[in-house]
């Protein structure tokens, strides 16, 4: 695997470097925008970490720039900017996912994996209802091309509906779904926010989640 | 190229007498034949008193030319209020005595506007709606003959004449002229002044009737009949006429009643056209209205100012016959119909008792 | 910047626009009605003239030997020469309606068309131009004629429209000359008015920057409401300087012990020659730095809230949808694997109204606490607690060691911050965002561990 870092932190990118050498990634290190276009004008990267502010420009630009010319490598975004817009703006410039300084180095290549695993994943395995795409192995879902942003257990919980489209799910079993996976108990109750929080995020994608009384939710693609 | 033809043809008419149809009495040409523009003036006023006045234009306005043509007073209004309706007049201007018919005339919106500082500088009394102006300024007077009147009989007033009138027997019986109103425009005029002015009108008509006072034509007329000692003396004479004939004839002697003197401004209008007023016209009226046009009608009597007087009451006597929609009264059919039945009675009674 | 520009008209050229504006409309209406009233005037002047005339006419018909005798009065002509420039036209119809003298007068009505009464105005044309007529009647009951003669006067309109037009001519130039005195004393009024205006803007212009004291000026009412808000809003800056002024001492304070704590700890490996311990120290450094990570983005959330609850909007929130968010956004499988983490909320909403991203951070701040410091399992919960709802955070350890009132009552605690602890700057947090929204926080212990407790009025819950 193949790595390029952009970031002007000479100190945090040499430490970075140093722990991706120990854990046999290759990594290529630019301090500038120029730097990096150099690097990749030579060289196709598997992905690319990406600072938002450089001492010629900004990482953005660089981004906006790389998917115009059509390298459609995953880029992970820092940043040391603090405020919640910053996840919704790093998503809509075209980044895969976003770390805000400080963070920990394995964090970092915990992503890394991810963004990879979410770019090879087998496109097989991709289900499209309506306008949504689901895709269970990357742990991705998107609506009408648009990536959206999903907490993991709203993941796991339209994976199940998704999986057992014509299936009513009851709160119990919906719980025992996403507690199966996970070590922190939610409670029945916290079902119903869930199915509200992911109902909202769904709107638009042409599926929804219907609400059968006294039985549970089922899958509700819109004809 | 016509004109001197027409001219001549017209000269070859007058001297034939009476060839000249519809009322016109005489027609001449002024000014010179290169002339550019040819100004109609139709009026009332004899040539011979008028002349001397538009050659004096002429001179002044060395390109126009005036075909003067003279009427009387009765045929003038009917020929131009004819020539009014399709606004085809064949005046420029017209100048008459007949004042109350040259104000319906504007009545019946005969006449062209206009407005120059002449215009202005005019009494308003003498003047209305901008299309009527009083030129002249003329007394009504009274003459009589110096040689067989003795000066202590020659009226001052009306009054006077009324005390000459009242003895039985007195000499001026059948010896006092006047306008007979029916046959004089401008003699029925001054008597309907005199009856709208004072009361002294019917008191006098009164002692006319009855001392067989003779009513004639003419002022030409009356003055001579006065100056042969036909008529001993003559009542409402127009002053200028009086005047001019005085020059030659020192027997004629002239009085303003100084009781009150009607004075006459003979009003000029501009039949109304469609293209508006001629230029040559509303220069003649300029020129009438202003200094040199006064003073040369001054001249020749037709501007007069108030006689002195011995009680030095001048001018106050004097009372002009203002133009102005009053004067429709003295052009209504039906009050005129009734003011010479009157005059006629008073003069058939007496008469008839005779 | 066009639009800028409208509302940097001054008051007294804005007046002067909306009087003058007034004044044009007004005038404009005022115009119309000098004119109306105008034309009325002039009209019932004249019509008096005409009626006037009409009757002199009418007593002067007589009957002389049967027939109708009519002698024109001088004087009502006279009369109607009083309208200096205007053509008569009259008539006389006898009993049997043929004109006995005057004009033709083609355009004028007939006797039949005229009512029962006896004087009648109508306006018709005159030879072309138009002009107003009167009929007026005399009766006639004699041997030998009895009926009605009509007496009709008419006279051209030019006296009656330069009447009308002088009338209003005089009634536009005092108005013009009231206006005039209106925009005048109204500049002036307007000056007065917006003097003390001037006078604070030239006191607040000559002042130290440092100066938020009050501004004691005499105003009048209206411009005193503005001096109060301009003084309340120099009061606030006050408050934001002092908030700025102690975030900067206490980041000041935060920051270099941490830092002077890695200094030293570097230096000091750096000088190791024994690996093993080299790599303690090296420990150390690390724990350091993600604690002062840690204290970073506390200080940041702290700024953060702090602009927050002075200007963000107020909305409604689900208490147990910020629980959620908690579980959801603190990803502490990957920090604290060993924390069991329990969510306890009911089925039925917990609503306040509050801003969520202050509310979030508050929440956050705390939950971060008990996972960096609490003892497994820890518990997050909403519900409701008398008329107010309450968000918990509990776990089952003995809380802080110090002393709990004085740490919420405090900013925060230098203690904790020397020892690269940080729970109280988040205790901090909170306090401030629940007293912000009109809340409380608690905290307790109990004999099976602590809790913290966020309290904010609930919509439609009854006050205390």
């Amino acid at each position: 695997m193949r790595v390029l870092m952009v970031e002007d932190a000479v100190d945090l990118a040499e430490a970075t470097h140093g722990q991706f050498a120990q854990n046999g990634i290759a990594c290529d290190l630019a301090f500038s925008i120029a730097d990096a276009q150099g690097f990749l004008a030579v060289q196709r990267y598997d992905a690319i970490v990406l600072d938002i502010n450089l001492p010629d420009g900004s990482g953005t630009e660089l981004l906006q720039k790389l998917r115009r010319q059509g390298n459609m490598a995953p880029v992970l975004m820092l940043t040391a900017q603090f405020s919640v817009d910053d996840k919704v703006s790093a998503f809509s410039l075209g980044a895969d996912d976003y770390l805000v300084k400080p963070f920990d180095y394995r964090e970092l290549e915990a992503r890394i994996h991810a963004m990879l695993r979410r770019e090879h994943s087998d496109k097989s395995g991709e289900v499209q209802i309506a306008g949504l795409r689901f895709n269970a192995t990357s742990g991705s879902v998107s609506s009408h091309g648009e990536r959206l942003n999903l907490t993991r257990r709203e993941f796991a919980l339209l994976s199940m509906l998704v999986r057992h489209r014509d299936q009513v799910f009851s709160k119990e079993r919906i719980l025992e779904g996403l507690y199966s996976f996970e070590d922190t108990v939610v409670g029945l109750n916290a079902i119903e926010l869930y199915v509200a929080r992911l109902r909202k995020k769904l709107i638009g994608s042409g599926v929804g989640i219907k609400t059968l009384r006294g039985l549970g939710y089922q899958l509700d693609v819109d004809a | 190229m016509i004109r001197p033809v027409v001219f001549i043809a017209l000269l070859i008419l007058r001297i034939c007498q009476g060839g000249i149809a519809n009322g016109q009495e005489a027609v001449q040409v002024f000014g010179a034949d290169t002339a550019a523009t040819v100004l109609r003036l139709r009026t009332t006023t004899d040539i011979e008193i008028f002349a001397p006045t538009v050659q004096d234009f002429i001179s002044l306005y060395p390109n126009y030319a005036v075909r003067y043509e003279q009427w009387g007073s009765n045929d003038l209004f009917d020929l131009t209020a004819n020539e009014c309706i399709d606004l085809g007049p064949q005046a420029d201007i017209v100048i008459s005595s007949g004042v109350h018919q040259m104000v319906k005339l504007v009545n019946d919106r005969c006449a062209d506007q206009w407005m120059s500082p002449a215009t202005n500088s005019i009494s308003p009394e003498l003047m209305w709606r901008n299309e009527i102006w009083g030129i002249t300024r003329e007394p009504a007077v009274m003459v009589y003959n110096k040689r067989l009147v003795s000066p202590a009989d020659v009226p001052k007033t009306r009054f006077d004449v009324l005390d000459l009138l009242r003895p039985q027997g007195t000499p001026f019986a059948g010896k006092i002229a006047t306008y007979d109103i029916e046959a004089s425009g401008l003699g029925f005029l001054f008597a309907f002044m005199d009856s709208q002015e004072a009361s002294t009108f019917g008191a006098l008509m009164e002692a006319f009737a009855r001392t067989g006072a003779v009513a004639t034509c003419c002022s030409s007329e009356i003055i001579n009949g006065v100056i042969e000692g036909r008529y001993l003396i003559a009542y409402n004479v127009l002053g200028s006429y009086a005047n001019t004939i005085a020059k030659d004839q020192p027997i004629l002697g002239i009085v303003e009643p100084q009781d009150y003197t009607l004075v006459l401004s003979r009003a000029a209008i501009l039949p109304r056209q469609k293209a508006g007023p001629q230029k040559a016209a509303t220069d003649f009226l300029d020129y009438l209205l202003g200094p040199r046009g006064q003073a040369k009608m001054s001249a020749n009597f037709l501007v007069s100012r108030p006689q002195p007087t011995l009680s030095g009451a001048g001018s106050s006597t004097w009372r002009s016959i203002g133009l102005g929609p009053s004067l429709l009264v003295a052009k209504d059919k039906a009050t005129v119909a009734r003011f010479k039945k009157r005059w006629k009675d008073i003069f058939s009674d007496f008469t008839q008792n005779n | 910047m066009p639009k800028l520009r409208a509302y940097n008209l001054s008051l007294t050229a804005r007046l002067a626009i909306g009087l003058s504006a007034l004044l044009i409309v007004g005038g404009f209406v005022l115009s119309i009605a000098a004119f109306a009233y105008g034309r009325v005037a002039a009209q019932d002047a004249f019509d008096r003239l005409l009626v006037g005339a009409a009757n002199t006419i009418a007593s002067t018909i007589s009957i002389s030997d049967g027939a109708l005798v009519v002698e024109l009065p001088q004087s009502a002509f006279d009369l109607l020469a009083l309208a200096p420039n205007d053509r008569i036209a009259y008539q006389v119809r006898g009993v049997n309606g043929s004109v006995i003298t005057g004009y033709a007068l083609a355009d004028i009505p007939g006797s039949g068309d005229f009512g029962s009464q006896d004087v009648i105005f109508f306006d018709a044309h005159f030879s072309g131009e138009p002009a107003r007529f009167v009929r007026t009647v005399r009766q006639f009951s004699e041997r030998q004629l009895s009926g009605t003669v009509e007496v009709i006067v008419g006279q051209t309109m030019l006296a009656r429209q330069e009447l009308a037009l002088d009338i209003a001519r005089k009634a536009l130039i005092g108005l013009f000359i009231g206006g005039v005195a209106i925009l005048g004393i109204t500049t002036l009024v307007v000056r007065s008015a917006l003097r003390p205006l001037a006078e604070i803007a030239t006191t607040v212009r000559g002042r130290d920057p440092q100066d938020l004291t009050h501004i004691n000026q005499n105003a009048p009412k209206e411009i005193a409401a503005m001096v109060t808000s301009l003084n309340g809003f120099m009061t606030r800056l006050e408050q934001q300087f002092d908030v700025m002024r102690n975030l900067i001492s206490d980041t000041a304070h935060q920051l270099r012990t941490p830092v002077a704590a890695l200094r030293a700890q570097s230096n000091f490996a750096l000088n190791e020659a024994d690996d093993h311990k080299r790599i303690q120290i090296i420990e150390k450094i690390h724990d350091r730095s993600i604690s002062l990570g840690r204290l970073l983005d506390q200080m940041l959330s702290r700024a953060m809230v702090i602009h927050r609850l002075e200007s963000a909007r107020r909305e409604t929130i689900d208490l147990r949808d910020i629980a959620l968010t908690l579980l959801d956004q603190v990803d502490h499988t990957a920090l604290y694997p060993d924390q069991d983490i329990l969510l306890d909320i009911g089925d039925v909403p917990i609503l306040v109204r509050a801003d969520t991203v202050s509310l979030e951070e508050a929440a956050k701040n705390l939950f971060s606490n008990a996972l960096a410091h609490g003892k497994s399992p820890i518990t997050v919960g909403a519900d409701r607690l008398g008329a107010k709802g309450r968000l918990w955070i509990k776990d089952a350890g003995p809380g802080p060691t110090y002393d709990l009132q004085e740490a919420i009552g405090n900013r925060f605690l230098r203690s904790s911050a020397s020892r690269g602890k940080s729970s109280g700057l988040g205790l901090s947090i909170a306090k401030s965002v629940a007293d912000a929204f009109g809340g409380d926080l608690n905290l307790h212990r109990h004999k099976d561990g602590f809790q913290i407790d966020m309290l904010l009025p609930l919509i439609g819950g009854k006050d205390d």
